[in-house]
């Protein structure tokens, strides 16, 4: 008997010993997680920049959270700095 | 505790680190000749050491600047912390050398070589095998080790198998240092110890 084909992925099936990184796939994986390429800013009142997410992180909150590296501004000139998921929102290209 | 870039290190780095050491027993042998047939082996072993110290390095400041920027008094003020401690670090760009340590790490008030050497005897001698390997890594990754070593410019001249063991050793104190020091910066601010 043949296998099928799946859309399973190693990713869903995390086992003692994954990398972060590799654990971080699977928490991305949903549709409205935020993933490498959104486009976000901050949920906070305080901030009103606009950035792209360019580096998915993993984990590695102090409490779990996932943290992503933000670019504001241009691929060339942009700056970069690290943001919680929680208080990023996914804003329209 | 230790934190989780440790954690990592110790397993999935050193795990990495132990197959490079299989493949050189695959290959190698201990017949003479041994050591043209792993030359690469060795090169590919010291990137694999420069790349994840690098890796270890820039997720335990990651950790620190949270754990840092948690302690504020609200979340406005922790995201413009945060945002601060994370902008345009040097380990996002460089090799993990001392310098960009040293400057990434600084952000927090900490002097951290001059902690690191305070936390266990021997982490200066240390801290100059991780220059000799980021300065190998380099040579081999930009192609240039023979013009290099006509210059004197790297130390040892040539890189074995226990080469490679002596720097692994030396970056598993250094980690193991950083990751002591990072933890007590946090509680020096008046924050929970975070690992």
């Amino acid at each position: 008997m043949r296998s099928q084909p799946t859309a399973a992925r190693r990713s869903d099936f995390p086992v003692p010993g994954d990398t972060f990184k590799f654990m971080a796939r699977n928490r991305t994986s949903s549709a409205d997680s935020l993933k490498v390429g959104d486009h976000v800013t901050s949920k906070l009142p305080a901030f009103n920049w606009k950035g792209v997410i360019v580096e998915d992180l993993g984990p590695l909150g102090i409490d779990g959270s996932q943290i992503f590296v933000i670019r504001e501004g241009d691929e060339d000139n942009g700056r970069h700095f690290n943001a919680r998921a929680e208080n990023l929102e996914r804003i329209a290209a | 505790m230790a934190s989780k870039s440790l954690r990592e290190w110790q397993t999935d780095a050193w795990a990495a680190f132990d197959e490079i050491e299989h493949a050189h027993r695959a290959v190698g042998g201990t017949k003479p000749g041994r050591r043209f047939l792993t030359q690469q082996l060795n090169y590919a072993y010291t990137t694999l050491l420069a790349a994840r110290f690098q890796g270890f390095a820039r997720a335990l400041h990651v950790q620190t600047a949270d754990a840092i920027a948690l302690g504020a008094h609200d979340a406005n003020y922790a995201e413009l912390l945060y945002r601060s401690l994370t902008n345009e670090t040097m380990l996002e760009r460089h090799n993990a050398q001392p310098n960009s340590i040293a400057d990434d790490f600084g952000r927090f008030g900490l002097d951290i070589w001059a902690e690191v050497d305070a936390e266990r005897s021997g982490n200066d001698q240390r801290r100059k095998k991780l220059w000799a390997l980021i300065t190998w890594r380099n040579a081999i990754a930009h192609d240039d080790i023979d013009a290099k070593l006509k210059r004197g410019a790297l130390e040892p001249s040539t890189i074995s198998l226990a080469t490679c063991r002596s720097w692994r050793s030396a970056l598993n104190i250094l980690a193991t240092s950083l990751d002591e020091v990072t933890a007590d910066r946090c509680q020096a601010l008046g924050l929970p110890r975070p690992w």
